[in-house]
């Protein structure tokens, strides 16, 4: 009967330490963040990685979400006659919630995987060890760039998947559904406010630095060969996907 | 190979000067007490051979010196300072003092080879590029390399690799380099141009060295002395000549390869299956 207790037991504690160790790694990026010398470069090329290369996965996202959400709208809407409305939903749905959630998941399997993977393979081939021996801190020269680079790059993604989604939602209401284009643009307008727009890039910014701090976190405690860098790889994109989606509740509901 | 451009003047005041002190030492992962008390001492500009079967603790030890793991109880003293208690930021003053090769090399596999050798100099020093690739070319022809500094690490073979990552460790020009079982993997004549590089090094560059390994033709040929660690504990340290005329019975069973002796006392290798097999 105990057995049940210690397993419990041992799986809250085991969820307290991980949590704690997660966010001394937070602490610490954010501390070297701030400490000279400033490494522009790595930066730059962790930009362009996790940036520009994402780009594409976002537009489709971004899009097909932008297309469905006109479809399905529509459906609904047309029940008590407020098809003109579709336009106000896409645009609200996709600002304040979608384009930052759906872009934070994609990036999530794309980019915090790959960090996982590339600093994991490096922590079981001693490469992290080795820049330890040279002095240098490898949170600040591997951690910081990532993590500012996420913090950064996301915000223009969602951007991006908010721009094409509702245009999506427009080219399907108005070549598929036949609605009115001025109306369309109209309600889009009217209802959209620029807090809706900045709550969703706020969102995004927060889900970047989730997104890296749990990728890196996993690969650089990777331990056990490839199996572990396995693992530290799939444990990396699930976690930070299911983190990104309680922490989409918090802010949702914060500015409620 | 070219003259060696080492540090000026000597890092050692005098051969009889310890420069790396190890007193109690104790080290555990959970359960298992790996370091159980280990008291050694490495004497400055010599290379100490520190040797023991796998798994006893050799690169724990190593990666105590160096701060790469934290010993749980003893002293550690490295040029005169006890590093124990150290804060952080006197670590990184510590740990230019050393350089380490690490056993599978642990290049950085994204960056060319210059790159990695010039590594060191591109972090903590504000020496334009064209500079740094010079030192680094520089440190790779004291290792025997040529023409491979824009080649990224992939491309070479393993013992080049072995010696790349001699020049990194080198290129800070550190008063003590670290040797994570630097022969292991590497084909006979590929051992001995490495073994011939850790002597080299030790002359000409006048460094203390700490070389982790099993091979014992190694250990003979580039080692001061010979410290043997078994069951967490340094039980002898000596000359080569020393250690090969030991009457002690485990350093015996182990520097002569013999399967059957104190140290292998009722593990089963198979044999006995092995045998009854062949009839």
């Amino acid at each position: 009967m105990f057995g049940l207790f210690d397993i419990i037991g041992f799986w809250i504690m085991r969820f307290l330490d991980e949590s704690g160790r997660v966010m001394i790694l937070f602490l610490k990026t954010v501390h070297f963040i701030f400490r000279p010398p400033f490494d522009l470069r790595n930066i730059l090329k962790q930009v362009e990685y996790v940036g520009i290369k994402s780009v594409p996965v976002v537009l489709i996202t971004g899009a097909f979400t932008g297309m469905v959400l006109a479809l399905q709208s529509y459906t609904g809407f047309k029940r008590f006659n407020a098809e003109a409305f579709v336009g106000t939903v896409v645009a609200l749905s996709m600002t304040r919630e979608l384009g930052p959630v759906l872009s934070g998941l994609m990036v999530s399997g794309r980019v915090g995987s790959a960090m996982a993977a590339e600093l994991g393979t490096m922590q079981v081939t001693e490469q992290i060890d080795a820049l330890y021996t040279l002095a240098i801190n490898p949170i600040k020269y591997l951690v910081v760039p990532r993590f500012l680079a996420s913090l950064i790059v996301m915000p223009i993604l969602t951007a991006f998947a908010d721009v094409v989604g509702i245009l999506g939602g427009y080219l399907i209401s108005v070549i598929l559904l036949g609605s009115n284009p001025t109306i369309y643009i109209r309600r889009t307008y009217d209802y959209l406010d620029l807090e809706d727009v900045y709550i969703g890039l706020f969102k995004a910014c927060i889900f970047g630095m989730i997104i890296a701090t749990i990728g890196c976190y996993q690969g650089i405690n990777t331990r056990g060969g490839a199996e572990g860098v396995g693992k530290g790889t799939t444990n990396a994109v699930v976690i930070s996907s299911l983190l990104v989606l309680v922490a989409n509740y918090f802010i949702t509901a914060l500015f409620f | 190979m070219e003259e060696a451009i080492g540090p000026d003047g000597k890092s050692c005041r005098s051969h009889d000067e310890p420069m790396i002190v190890i007193r109690e030492v104790h080290k555990s992962f959970g359960q298992n007490h790996v370091l159980r008390g280990v008291n050694l001492e490495v004497k400055c500009g010599e290379t100490m051979a520190v040797i023991g079967g796998s798994g006893t603790g050799k690169s724990v030890l190593l990666k105590c010196i160096i701060g790469l793991l934290r010993h749980d109880r003893g002293e550690i003293y490295v040029d005169g300072q006890e590093i124990s208690h150290l804060k952080e930021k006197n670590w990184n003053a510590l740990l230019s003092k050393f350089g380490m090769v690490f056993q599978r090399d642990a290049l950085f596999d994204s960056i060319t080879i210059w790159e990695n050798v010039g590594f060191g100099l591109r972090q903590h020093t504000r020496l334009p590029d064209e500079e740094i690739k010079a030192i680094a070319i520089e440190k790779l022809k004291l290792v025997g390399l040529e023409n491979v500094e824009d080649r990224m690490p992939a491309e070479l073979s393993g013992g080049m690799r072995k010696r790349v990552s001699l020049a990194r460790a080198i290129a800070m020009e550190p008063s003590i380099i670290l040797y994570d079982e630097p022969t292991t993997g590497l084909d006979p004549i590929m051992a001995n141009v490495i073994n011939d590089l850790m002597v080299r090094m030790r002359e000409k560059l006048e460094v203390t060295s700490i070389v982790i390994t099993h091979d014992m033709e190694s250990a003979y040929h580039i080692a001061d002395h010979i410290a043997m660690l078994y069951q967490g504990e340094i039980i002898e340290v000596g000359t080569p000549g020393q250690i090969k005329s030991s009457s002690h019975e485990i350093v015996r069973q182990f520097i002569h390869g013999e399967v059957e002796g104190p140290i292998t006392k009722g593990a089963d290798f198979g044999q006995e299956h092995l045998t009854s097999h062949r009839r």
